[in-house]
């Protein structure tokens, strides 16, 4: 089994990673300015999400498409992403707005911001220029994941903490009504406490993670070379 | 006062590590505090006792089970947050409800003091940022008092008290308070339990300085700040003095002063650095306080000044004054030659006699 294809194993593995080792908001610290402020209620978190989802996933798509990275000169790329993602705000906009009416104003700027995103560019950069375009959603896909976790969990402790209520629906009937909880300062410190607690998960998970997936290729090179060996038998014979 | 600016480099050392010798300075703090609870007792009764008691008991069990996590003694070190527990509860008006004040401490010890390394290595000051937090979230709680001598049972929560605003809301809104200044000076106002004492606090101020546990390099700069700024911009009719010893007594600035300004795991560790730091601490209290959006930002100020302590021991210890002195003076004679010269110039051209600037000649 040859280097190389150690690598591809090890890379379709690591599409998981952006849900906890590289997370995009509690590891790499991206997307923070509309993560922090526009989840002040799950609605609005989810509309976040959503619209994330929407924009994120067929750019990186079509970034997958680019073979080679001299294909589009460097300094041009970034504004091509950019563009990509912004011709995919549109349906995102218009998908938003038909589930969520009220949460698109209340997000605000920070809907639109998702355009020039640094989720894109990294991830694109990273994964989406020289991958199969397979294997460039996969890692979107688990990056969204790692991004709407921790938005989501935010968005549900503040609204239960302002209005006593999650996802509208009234729970807390004695809730102080702790509205302040929705400045973007509650944010950081939650998303703080939250990036803390994941380092702890990802240290205890992390090495457990990769002995599994050591395990895997290991058994993976004795299968093939197995088969190898098989099929040289048989012409052999 | 001399004698502790000689003993400049001891003190370094000291800093670096202050687990050596901070059990005294913190003893020391705590025996400052108390004299507070005279005051508090005698204008609100026996609740300001129970809400201190229970505020210095949730941060003392949050610092322990912070330190077991991080596997360090429990020690001496562990009183620290009794200080900031008595702070913030002194902080507080009398009439709070027990869960503000706990927050708060809660909030100090265990997202502001541990997760930046504990005793002696926080980069804000865990008070300040309780108070700070505190205020933030509860401000009608935390910004509204009882009158004075309403005596409050320690009961759960206070009911069918008519609830009053400082003197700082006053001079918000740029109106001279009713009270007297020497009224002010012996407390009898509205404001938080602890603080309207500013005899007391000045007494304190005195004992802290003699015993060394606060440095008088950056209390007097802040002080001196604090009093330049509202003699210099007066907010309210009155004149400059009343605006001086209005912004200086009404709240709990002075007590800010005292217990918090010097804290030495927050400030810087030389003495430019110390004294740039309570300039900076001043100017930004009294700038929260005239344009910020609530009547005491006195925390805020603090936590900004915090996070700029290390620049500003780092920048002015390039700075050496006794150079800049000499090239000052240096600067300056050329200047009045210059000027010397040009004046016997014109002095020429008309014709008239130069005697009378030939005290320039000497220099």
């Amino acid at each position: 089994m040859d280097i190389q294809t150690i690598r591809r194993y090890k890379r379709n593995y690591s599409l998981l990673s952006g849900i906890l080792s590289n997370n995009p908001i509690l590891m790499q610290g991206l997307v923070l300015a509309p993560a922090v402020v526009a989840s002040t209620t799950l609605k609005n978190g989810l509309a976040l999400c959503i619209c994330a989802f929407v924009v994120f996933l067929p750019t990186l798509f079509v970034v997958s498409f680019i073979k080679g990275k001299n294909q589009i000169p460097h300094f041009l790329r970034m504004f091509f992403y950019a563009l990509l993602s912004s011709v995919f705000f549109i349906p995102a906009a218009f998908l938003t707005k038909a589930v969520f009416p009220s949460s698109v104003d209340m997000l605000g700027i920070y809907m639109p911001l998702l355009v020039v995103n640094t989720i894109v560019i990294a991830r694109a950069e990273a994964v989406a220029v020289r991958s199969r375009p397979l294997v460039a959603v996969g890692d979107a896909f688990f990056h969204m994941i790692g991004f709407a976790v921790p938005v989501l969990l935010a968005a549900g402790i503040r609204e239960y903490f302002s209005s006593g209520t999650l996802y509208g629906v009234l729970i807390d009937l004695n809730s102080r009504n702790l509205t302040q909880v929705n400045l973007p300062f509650v944010g950081f410190i939650l998303f703080g406490l939250m990036a803390a607690g994941a380092q702890l998960i990802s240290q205890k998970a992390t090495p457990a993670y990769r002995k599994w997936v050591n395990k895997r290729i290991i058994l993976k090179a004795s299968a093939e070379s197995t088969a190898e060996q098989q099929s040289r038998n048989s012409e052999e014979r | 006062m001399k004698k502790v600016a000689e003993t400049g480099p001891e003190e370094e050392i000291s800093q670096e590590l202050p687990q050596k010798r901070e059990g005294a300075g913190l003893a020391d703090m705590i025996a400052a505090l108390m004299p507070l609870f005279v005051p508090a007792y005698f204008f609100y009764g026996e609740r300001p006792l129970f809400i201190s008691l229970v505020t210095v008991l949730a941060a003392l069990a949050a610092d322990i089970l912070c330190t077991r996590m991080r596997g360090r003694k429990i020690g001496v070190h562990n009183l620290s947050a009794a200080v900031t527990g008595l702070i913030i509860a002194l902080l507080m008006p009398a009439s709070v409800s027990y869960a503000v004040p706990i927050s708060a401490a809660l909030f100090a010890i265990l997202v502001v003091k541990h997760p930046f390394g504990g005793y002696g290595r926080n980069i804000f000051n865990p008070a300040a940022a309780g108070y700070a937090f505190a205020a933030v979230l509860f401000p009608k709680a935390v910004f509204s008092f009882p009158a004075p001598f309403t005596k409050l049972a320690a009961d759960a929560a206070v009911q069918d008290l008519s609830l009053q605003t400082s003197l700082l809301a006053a001079l918000k809104l740029r109106t001279l308070p009713q009270t007297s200044l020497f009224s002010l000076m012996l407390g009898g106002v509205p404001g938080p339990m602890g603080t309207t004492g500013i005899l007391i606090i000045a007494a304190c101020l005195l004992y802290l300085l003699v015993r060394r546990v606060v440095k008088f390099q950056t209390v007097l700069p802040f002080l001196i700040t604090v009093f330049a700024f509202a003699w210099l911009f007066p907010r309210i009719p009155g004149g400059r003095l009343a605006s001086a010893g209005y912004e200086m007594m009404a709240g709990p600035l002075l007590f800010c002063g005292v217990y918090m300004v010097s804290d030495p795991a927050t400030m810087p560790k030389t003495g430019k650095g110390a004294a740039a730091y309570g300039i900076l601490c001043g100017l930004l209290a009294m700038v929260f306080r005239y344009y910020g959006a609530f009547e005491e930002g006195f925390c805020f100020a603090l936590l900004i000044a915090n996070a700029l302590a290390g620049w500003l021991d780092r920048q002015l210890s390039k700075i050496s004054f006794k150079e800049l002195g000499i090239r000052g003076l240096a600067a300056l004679r050329g200047l009045l030659r210059r000027a010397a010269g040009m004046i016997r110039k014109t002095a020429a051209e008309k014709g008239g006699a130069g005697n009378g600037h030939s005290n320039h000649k000497k220099v």
